[in-house]
């Protein structure tokens, strides 16, 4: 798992070849972390960590934290996977060209043996610890993260991060069956509300992300239908979005704090979606400026601020959850007469 | 016996060059070691106590 080893052999075919004048470049075990996606891990243990309380089922507490800390390495190692799998276009977009596969300090086939061993330690882990059903959901996502996204999705086409959402969207049904044993109507519900955010959520920063996508030949939306098309996708996806997060209030999930922050919010999310499509976020722009990844242009502030306001969205949907449960605020639930949500 | 049409060092081993390794390379080398070991102490570890735990007090109350 190291590039560089103490003394690197370098086979001499060529009898008395010059040696190599580029010495290889020194991975330090931060690289190796890196490799794991620190900060989608965060979002996907909260989120993990939302599902297991909400389940509502007396765990001690050391195997749920065994239980999100097997969905946080879980995720690290299909972020491994997909850095190996990705490194050549990782190499030519700007965004991921200091990665640690495509800058030369790691190489891929370390980053595919940490994803593989990784992968392994987390899925038995939890079935050992927690059981059997959560193990199965978590290698399920790494799979399907790892295969359907990365190899085949994310380059084949614009509807790649719609689909492959689903491995983002699963960690809360993990935690829930880590949790129960069992993954009812509410857990869904849950993996719902993160499938439907991540299309609006991602192609709002693909809209001034896109060159860099273009370059690299990954058919994001923005690339492939242009940048009205996904300004209106994005309104359609808020308008199905903002109704599916009112429903834990109906269902026993949520309570008048998770109500309040979600019709409140999801006021906001429309009325941004809304300024978006009359914007002219993603439009092509003036090519002799050389302008930074992120620099917001004149016209992708709209973008930018649904973006940013998205994050903040399902942070606090999921933290009005996670408030209502360990303060034992009881939620109200209209449609608690349908058995069978939790 | 050597093929008609191989390369005259065929027969010669293949000799390996050495590239000295920089301090930087060592000090990196040994904080990745030491990360690795704690990673795998902690594993052990961590196995040790969730079984522990998932035995609970079945170790104090099995038949003798």
């Amino acid at each position: 798992m190291t590039q560089s080893a103490a003394a690197v052999p370098t086979p001499d075919l060529q009898g008395d070849a010059p040696a190599a004048d580029s010495a290889p470049k020194v991975a330090r075990w931060q690289d190796y972390l890196a490799l794991l996606k620190p900060r989608v891990m965060s979002l996907v243990v909260f989120t993990a960590l939302t599902g297991l309380i909400c389940a509502g089922k007396p765990v001690h507490p050391l195997l749920a934290a065994v239980a999100v800390l097997c969905i946080a390495v879980g995720a690290g190692a299909s972020g491994a996977l997909n850095m190996w799998y990705d490194a050549d276009i990782d190499a030519k977009m700007r965004r991921t060209r200091a990665r640690p596969v495509p800058a030369g300090r790691v190489q891929g086939a370390d980053a595919l043996t940490l994803g593989i061993v990784l992968s392994m330690f987390s899925v038995m882990l939890m079935g050992m610890a927690l059981n059997w059903l959560a193990a199965s959901l978590l290698a399920f996502t790494i799979l399907f993260y790892a295969l359907v996204y990365t190899a085949w999705l994310k380059r084949s086409t614009p509807q790649n991060i719609v689909i492959g959402g689903l491995a983002g969207a699963l960690p809360p049904v993990i935690g829930w069956a880590a949790a129960s044993g069992s993954t009812p109507p509410n857990a869904w519900l849950l993996c719902a509300i993160i499938f439907l955010w991540t299309p609006p959520h991602f192609w709002a920063l693909s809209l001034y992300t896109s060159e860099d996508y273009a370059k690299a030949g990954v058919p994001m939306l923005p690339v492939v239908k242009g940048p009205k098309h996904t300004r209106l996708e994005i309104l359609i996806y808020s308008l199905i979005l903002i109704p599916v997060c009112q429903l834990p209030a109906l269902t026993g999930l949520g309570g008048p704090i998770y109500l309040a922050v979600s019709s409140l919010g999801g006021a906001i999310f429309l009325l941004l979606a809304i300024r978006l499509i009359r914007s002219h976020a993603g439009d092509a722009v003036d090519p002799r400026l050389d302008a930074g990844l992120y620099d917001v242009r004149a016209g992708a502030k709209t973008a930018r601020n649904l973006f940013a306001f998205s994050i903040l969205y399902l942070f606090l949907m999921f933290a009005a959850l996670l408030a209502e449960r360990t303060l034992g605020l009881l939620p109200f639930a209209p449609l608690s007469f349908l058995e069978g949500f939790n | 016996m050597t093929k008609p049409n191989a390369p005259d060092n065929m027969d010669q081993p293949i000799q390996f060059r050495t590239t000295p390794e920089t301090p930087e390379q060592a000090k990196a080398r040994r904080n990745r070691n030491i990360a690795l070991a704690i990673g795998l102490v902690a594993f052990v570890m961590l196995v040790f106590v969730v079984t522990i735990v998932k035995l609970g007090g079945n170790v104090a109350n099995r038949p003798l």
